[in-house]
């Protein structure tokens, strides 16, 4: 029987992973028998293995509904969470009972119905305290550009989330929420096949001032069939969201005094046709009548995840 | 009119009837099977037999009555009985084991479901690489071996890290039960 907790948690973890020997299993089985509080630190973990098995809700884009408010703007696509192995099990299951053969059934669950690959699109931590950015909206693919104030180290409390330095947003005159946007140019990476589905993912960290206001922070993805530097004209007009072949967003408010980093991630299928590719960062004070402060943004990574659909 | 007329007979459940509740009730199925059948691979196996036990037993279901308990008895069964047939290889959770940690299971089902909400803020404060490691393995369903490739790193190394990584979420889930007390 084991009676040391980090001992019977290691147990626990071997045998959840099916590397318990005989002899660890047959105290893991005793203890279990004899002990309740172990029976619990037993279903308390191996749930844990549970829901990272099961539940796919677990790896959507880690947002608090409750405070979050979608900006999703033209019929979401099936990311790469489209997974459906277990409906079709189950679905396989009956369909099999009801032929009267299970032959389907079996068949079914086995199946690896997708293979991926990734690509690096690029990761930023502004750790170039050189590089220029311009003002406002891209003119073409490549850098940064948009409220960008200053690169910096730790400042006001606030330290990088990524390296030694951040990106320090300051909006407009006339704007309470500032943005960093960049276009990426399709062209420049491999060109997928037909049976091949391309997924953006695209991960960034944001920190306000840590005001009593909440901060809301945002990321915003659209797809353009036209080239990088016809894109800006698109943005900048009334008609961008009908121009977009898909464009999507999620906003995060974090609760008032919340202090630390935020980190959001949103993915989005790339439609077939598309050229351009924006991605649009804002962060701001959530209410109109908050202050207008400053703005962290750091550790940013975006990458292509290339999906084949076939068996 | 009689006193009889007003009650009105249980129809049959119709195939699509069922689909629709097995469906429903399929992920927290497998959910409770993999606390007892910790494969994933062999837990579906459980969960189809399940689902013929079920189809099997339908005319027994109170429709009043949830159906997740009610088919989580089956899956108890079938659990029971997949490890009754791997009991040879001794490396198993006993019957009587599995039967005990069902019934447990019951009792704190409330508290688990908390902490299956933790988990979600848990998982997104994990650092990528470790991130990526859970996320290959548990919904990529990667095997350690092409995992430990891809990394250039050892089976053994992977499962330490997935075993720390655990246990981080379990830490994590900890905190937050204990704060919200």
């Amino acid at each position: 029987m084991y009676t040391d907790h980090e001992e019977l948690i290691e147990l626990v973890h071997a045998h959840l992973d099916g590397r318990a020997t005989e002899e660890q299993a047959f105290g893991l089985n005793a203890t279990l028998k004899m002990n309740e509080t172990a029976r619990d630190l037993y279903l308390q973990i191996a749930d844990t293995h549970s829901c990272l098995a099961v539940d796919e809700g677990l790896w959507v884009d880690q947002v608090n509904d409750s405070l979050s408010s979608s900006v999703q703007l033209l019929p979401a696509n099936q990311p790469w969470f489209a997974k459906r192995s277990l409906a079709s099990i189950a679905a396989g299951v009956v369909f099999g009972m009801l032929c009267g053969s299970m032959v389907f059934a079996y068949g079914m669950p086995r199946m690896k119905l997708e293979r991926q690959r990734v690509i690096q699109v690029f990761k930023e931590s502004f750790e170039d305290v050189k590089v220029k950015f311009n003002r406002g909206f891209p003119s073409d693919a490549g850098g940064w550009s948009g409220d960008f104030e200053a690169v910096v180290q730790a400042e006001y409390g606030k330290s990088p989330k990524d390296g030694q330095y951040m990106a320090r947003l300051a909006s407009a005159a006339n704007r309470k929420f500032c943005a960093l946007a960049r276009i990426v140019d399709l062209t420049e990476f491999p060109q997928i096949s037909s049976t091949e589905t391309r997924t953006v993912e695209v991960t960034a960290s944001f920190h306000g001032m840590g005001t009593e206001w909440a901060d809301r922070n945002q990321i915003r993805l659209a797809a353009f069939s036209e080239a990088p530097r016809d894109v800006k004209a698109i943005w900048n007009a009334d008609s961008r969201l009908e121009q977009a072949l898909l464009h999507l967003g999620r906003t995060v408010k974090m609760r008032p005094g919340e202090h630390g980093w935020q980190t959001l991630k949103v993915s989005m299928e790339i439609p077939t046709g598309a050229r351009s590719l924006v991605i649009h960062l804002g962060a701001g004070t959530a209410d109109d009548a908050g202050p207008k402060t400053n703005h962290y943004l750091d550790a940013i990574h975006v990458q292509f995840v290339i999906k084949e659909g076939s068996q | 009119m009689t006193p009889s007329s007003d009650i009105i007979s249980p129809q049959p459940m119709t195939h699509g009837q069922f689909i629709r509740l097995f469906l429903n009730a399929e992920r927290e199925l497998l959910r409770y099977v993999m606390v007892l059948v910790p494969n994933v691979s062999d837990a579906r196996d459980v969960v189809q037999e399940t689902a013929i036990s079920l189809w099997q037993a339908i005319d027994k279901y109170d429709p009043t009555k949830p159906f997740i308990p009610w088919a989580c008895r089956f899956a108890l069964n079938e659990a029971r009985m997949h490890l009754r047939k791997a009991a040879r290889q001794r490396r198993y959770l006993e019957e009587d084991v599995a039967k005990l940690l069902s019934e447990r299971r019951i009792e704190i089902a409330s508290s688990l479901d908390t902490r299956r909400e933790y988990l979600r803020d848990c998982l997104s404060r994990l650092p990528d690489d470790q991130r990526q490691i859970v996320r290959s393995y548990y919904f990529d369903e990667e095997a350690i071996d092409s995992l430990a490739s891809q990394l250039g790193r050892g089976t053994e190394s992977i499962y330490k890290s997935l075993q720390r990584i655990r246990q981080a979420l379990h830490q994590c889930i900890e905190r937050k039960m204990k704060a919200e007390c």
